[in-house]
């Protein structure tokens, strides 16, 4: 295989596990507002990996421009649309948790 | 090299099952919302990768651009819908 | 000069002379923009899809010339400090980079068994020159490491932060000195009134 293509997979394979990882966040953390981390972060460089793999594996074509403009595009709507949410949700009055005293002395 | 791409396909539709749980169990409105636009999130990413199983990058480039402009425009409307809703006192 | 009013009216309901050409540059830059996206999308060269595609940026750039002028004037927007554009590209690398920082971070976090989470609100204070200035700040703090803004208001944020060591960056100032170094060489202290919340009846 040509070392383009490989490249690609391995940038492409861990834009997939950024995106795993955005998921089980999205299930395990423990209220809204962290759950919005997971989405906000993980999702947002999972896409721009992703779509980074992709560009190397199709090399400098039209194509490839209008990758790198998604790239952009979601780099700038990801996180705006998580701040959407979240100020709705604030607004709303919905209530962050916090982390009781007990447990906190021992994480530091 | 192609079966790469289908591989990540499979993988990529598991990844997108994940988030259902939190649109179907969500404890509040926004967790639901926000379980919505991940699964749009990942499932552009996957519409891009089945453009590359079946060589045709630039028809699926385009329909990813609309779907993610889709997504980001569906979830700012709802935010903004829930502002409204708060602001009527309800 | 001195009768704001004659002058609106010799302008065209410009403050100055230096705004109305401003305006008028930045619709250029729009238009410019505009076609060179319908270009990179349509990827069709022949006269008639150009010529098409030049009516449309044309004609978007006049239908929303009368909403941008009302902005522009309400907003004093020939005022504000331009962004310095060579400096985007010493903050864009060093944003992706602050990014695999965070989502490493929010991976290492979310893969532990016991999740080691310490949630936490930091309230503070900005001085940024412009409304794209805090903007940009607001969208940076919400990408950089395990923090993300939930209000905007004014110049006052509210910042969620999902460990303990996640808002030292804010705190200390980092990464709004880097967002004001984009509009200025030197700038001064950025961030003040910091305060960081625990508890469920502060906000």
């Amino acid at each position: 295989m040509h070392w383009q293509f490989i490249l690609a997979n391995i940038v492409v394979t861990a834009g997939a596990f950024f995106l795993l990882v955005g998921g089980i966040g999205l299930v395990r953390l423990p209220d809204f507002y962290s759950r919005a981390h997971a989405t906000g972060k993980s999702d947002t460089l999972g896409v721009i990996l992703v779509t980074l793999g992709l560009v190397i594996h199709e090399g400098l074509t039209l194509n490839s421009a209008k990758l790198v403009l998604i790239m952009a595009f979601v780099g700038l709507t990801n996180p705006t649309a998580t701040h959407a949410l979240t100020r709705a949700a604030i607004r709303f009055g919905l209530k962050p948790w916090f982390r009781k005293d007990g447990p906190e002395g021992k994480e530091g | 090299m192609d079966k790469y791409f289908v591989y990540l396909g499979v993988v990529l539709t598991v990844i997108i099952l994940i988030p259902f749980y939190r649109v179907l169990r969500g404890p509040t409105l926004f967790d639901r919302m926000l379980g919505a636009g991940a699964i749009g999130t990942k499932t552009m990413v996957l519409i891009l990768v089945i453009g590359f199983i079946f060589n045709r990058v630039d028809m699926f480039v385009d329909i990813t651009m609309a779907y993610a402009i889709l997504n980001f425009i569906g979830t700012i409307a709802i935010a903004k819908y829930l502002l409204t809703l708060k602001m009527r006192g309800k | 000069m001195d009768n704001p009013e004659t002058c609106r009216a010799e302008t065209g309901g410009f403050p100055s002379p230096k705004a109305r050409r401003l305006f008028l540059r930045n619709n250029i830059v729009l238009f410019a923009l505009l076609f060179g996206l319908w270009l990179l999308m349509s990827g069709h060269y022949d006269f008639f899809h150009v010529f098409i595609g030049f009516l449309c940026s044309i004609l978007v750039v006049v239908l929303n010339a009368r909403l941008a002028k009302y902005f522009f004037i309400r907003d004093n927007l020939c005022d504000c400090t331009p962004l310095r554009v060579g400096r985007l590209f010493f903050y864009i690398p060093w944003l992706i980079y602050q990014i695999g920082i965070a989502s490493l971070q929010v991976a290492g976090v979310v893969l532990r068994r016991r999740m080691p989470v310490n949630p936490s609100l930091v309230r503070f204070r900005t001085k940024l020159p412009t409304r794209a200035a805090r903007v940009i700040l607001a969208n940076s703090i919400t990408l950089t490491p395990g923090t993300i803004t939930l209000l905007l208001e004014g110049d006052e944020y509210l910042v969620h932060s999902l460990i303990d060591a996640s808002h030292s960056g804010i705190v200390d100032g980092t990464l709004p000195g880097e967002v004001a170094k984009l509009y200025h060489r030197k700038p001064r202290e950025v961030v003040f009134d910091v305060e960081v919340l625990r508890k469920k009846k502060t906000i």
